[in-house]
């Protein structure tokens, strides 16, 4: 029994070692301490005036050391920061990604032009994501377009793995004869959850999306979408959205995706019983949402057809709990960005942990194994010695 | 009194159009990539860490990153770290816009290169600095906007002068 447990310390403690990724993990475990922070505020109180400037500033090999490169986005005065980013410097791995995060977020999920917002009328790729694993949570984004202009929004590159955007506001205006799109997607994996995109139309202009899922998996999980031509296009990618809002949209869905619990003004039940159409249309779906004229997409009151249509838990361990306003989300969960009044705002610190601890989770994980058998060995071990005593 | 008006709002237009100068934004860093060896390039490259596109556009040295108006980064020195501010006096916002970042070419990010050393945010003129294409190396320059601007300064300053004359002549 004895020669058991040594060997099992034995084996627990070289698999770190063996597995090279895994002893990053380990060191990786001390998180916070190895998450470079740059503060990015276009009035000139933080690190850098913009985004752009903090990529090419800060762009570095995070694989070398299990780093986390985090840009803190603020506006202290009011300054929008409108130039062009693309993301695509930093050596980035599943232990050591760029986090995007605005600190000045609105907190009730509406628009607010005095708080950071990465406002662009270039037309192209005015933000290209292209390294693998970036997440982008609480960022204001505007694309405006004009004349004959082109624009895609957040392009999410088919060099990237994993890309994550939550709380985000995607919004769109003006008009054009080209295109406007909150975002394209082509990565291996993109995910959307409690995001609101609004105002990609122009006529009857075929080239507006909302979001545009191009290739890889893109899953979307408690999102709204108003006053797009189209909502939700699905073009070659594997498309999901669960729990999703989307109305006064010309086509809610375009194209072959996999929906459930998701509310509509066109009828897709047929896809999905779970999917329901609204009827709480009259007056500007003032029964539905507070204020759709006013961009404020949250829940009426508890007589709202979106409060517990949803299903709990949709995007599991990468979803937050938590609204866009970081309102805890409670059983059975509402359709769209905002929790309805049934969910009680939590603590300020819990949405911050939990946010951190599902981020991390699936990276604990395996290293949390061989942990816990060594713990058990050196426990087992040592009272067997002092049996043997 | 109405023809008054008329010369102080040439002379005022012809002043303003002087005036025109933006700020350049200028990487003044050495970027991660440029410590690789040949072998560790390689190396990334193998395991898929970088591709050889984003080797060859990363940032260099004096490339002019972005293009602000005059003025904006004025109380903002402290940030931007590995980055310099040049503030070219002659030439306008519009005419700068070219010599930035544009994301409808890719390939060519990063278009120009500075080598002029000038002082964080000094001010300097059109013809005190250097603009190269970044991709061959083939001297650019302000060529045309400065055939533009001295255009423009030469007939501000006929302007200005004529109706400064015209001004003093009515007057007596």
């Amino acid at each position: 029994m004895k020669r058991l447990l040594t060997a099992i310390l034995f084996v627990g403690l070289l698999l770190p070692a063996l597995m090279p990724e895994m002893t990053a993990l380990r060191i990786g475990t001390a998180i916070y301490a190895a998450t470079l922070t740059y503060v990015i505020d276009p009035d000139g109180t933080g690190d850098y005036t913009s985004l752009v400037l903090a990529e090419i500033g800060t762009a570095q090999d995070l694989t070398s050391g299990p780093n986390i490169l985090r840009w803190e986005c603020k506006s202290s005065s009011g300054g929008d920061d409108t130039d062009d980013v693309e993301i695509d410097g930093t050596t980035t791995a599943a232990n050591a990604y760029i986090e995007i995060v605005g600190t000045d977020f609105p907190a009730d999920g509406v628009w607010d032009g005095s708080k950071y917002n990465l406002t662009t009328t270039d037309e192209g790729f005015p933000v290209k994501i292209a390294d693998d694993y970036v997440y982008i949570d609480k960022i204001q984004f505007q694309f405006v377009q004009t004349s004959t202009n082109t624009s895609r929004g957040l392009y999410v590159s088919s060099s990237s793995v994993d890309v994550r955007i939550s709380n985000c506001l995607i919004v769109g205006s003006g008009a054009s004869t080209g295109s406007n799109r909150g975002a394209m997607c082509y990565a291996t994996n993109t995910r959307f959850w409690n995001c609101v995109v609004y105002g990609f139309k122009s006529g009857t202009d075929d080239d507006y999306d909302g979001i545009y899922a191009g290739t890889g998996a893109v899953d979307l999980w408690n999102c709204t979408f108003n006053d797009c031509r189209k909502g939700l296009t699905r073009a070659a990618a594997t498309t999901t959205a669960t729990n999703c809002l989307i109305f006064e949209c010309d086509d809610d869905f375009s194209g072959t995706i996999t929906m459930t619990y998701c509310a509509s003004d066109d009828d897709h039940t047929g896809d999905s019983a779970t999917n329901f159409v609204i009827t709480q249309t009259d007056d500007d779906y003032a029964a539905l949402v507070t204020d759709a004229d006013g961009r404020d997409y949250s829940v009426t009151d508890a007589s709202s057809e979106l409060v517990g249509a949803g299903t709990d838990d949709p995007g599991g361990a990468y979803q937050d709990n938590t609204d866009i306003t970081e309102t805890a989300r409670s059983s059975t969960w509402d359709v769209g960005a905002f929790e309805g009044p049934s969910g009680a705002p939590p603590p300020s610190s819990i949405p911050v942990f939990l946010h951190h601890y599902k981020m991390m989770r699936s990276q604990v994980v395996p290293f949390a194994i061989p942990s816990a058998v060594i713990l058990l060995s050196v426990i087992l071990f040592g009272r067997s010695r002092r049996c043997d005593a | 009194m109405r023809k008054r008006w008329i010369i102080v709002a040439g002379m005022l237009l012809g002043v303003l159009s002087i005036a025109s100068s933006a700020e350049l934004v200028v990487y003044d860093s050495d970027y991660w990539m440029d410590a690789l060896t040949t072998e560790q390039l390689a190396e990334y490259i193998a395991k898929g860490k970088i591709d050889q596109q984003t080797y060859d556009r990363r940032p260099r040295r004096g490339d002019i990153v972005d293009v602000k108006p005059d003025g904006f980064f004025k109380d903002k020195l402290k940030c931007n770290k590995g980055f310099r501010i040049v503030r070219v006096t002659d030439l306008s916002l519009g005419d700068a816009a070219g010599l930035s970042v544009s994301s409808t070419v890719m390939d060519t990010r990063f278009r120009f290169r500075c080598d002029t050393a000038t002082a964080n945010y000094e001010a300097v003129t059109t013809s005190e600095v250097l603009i190269y294409d970044k991709n061959s190396d083939d001297y650019v320059s302000f060529a045309e906007p400065k055939e533009h601007h001295e255009t423009m300064l030469l007939a501000s300053v006929l302007v200005t002068s004529g109706l400064g004359v015209g001004l003093w002549r009515w007057r007596r």
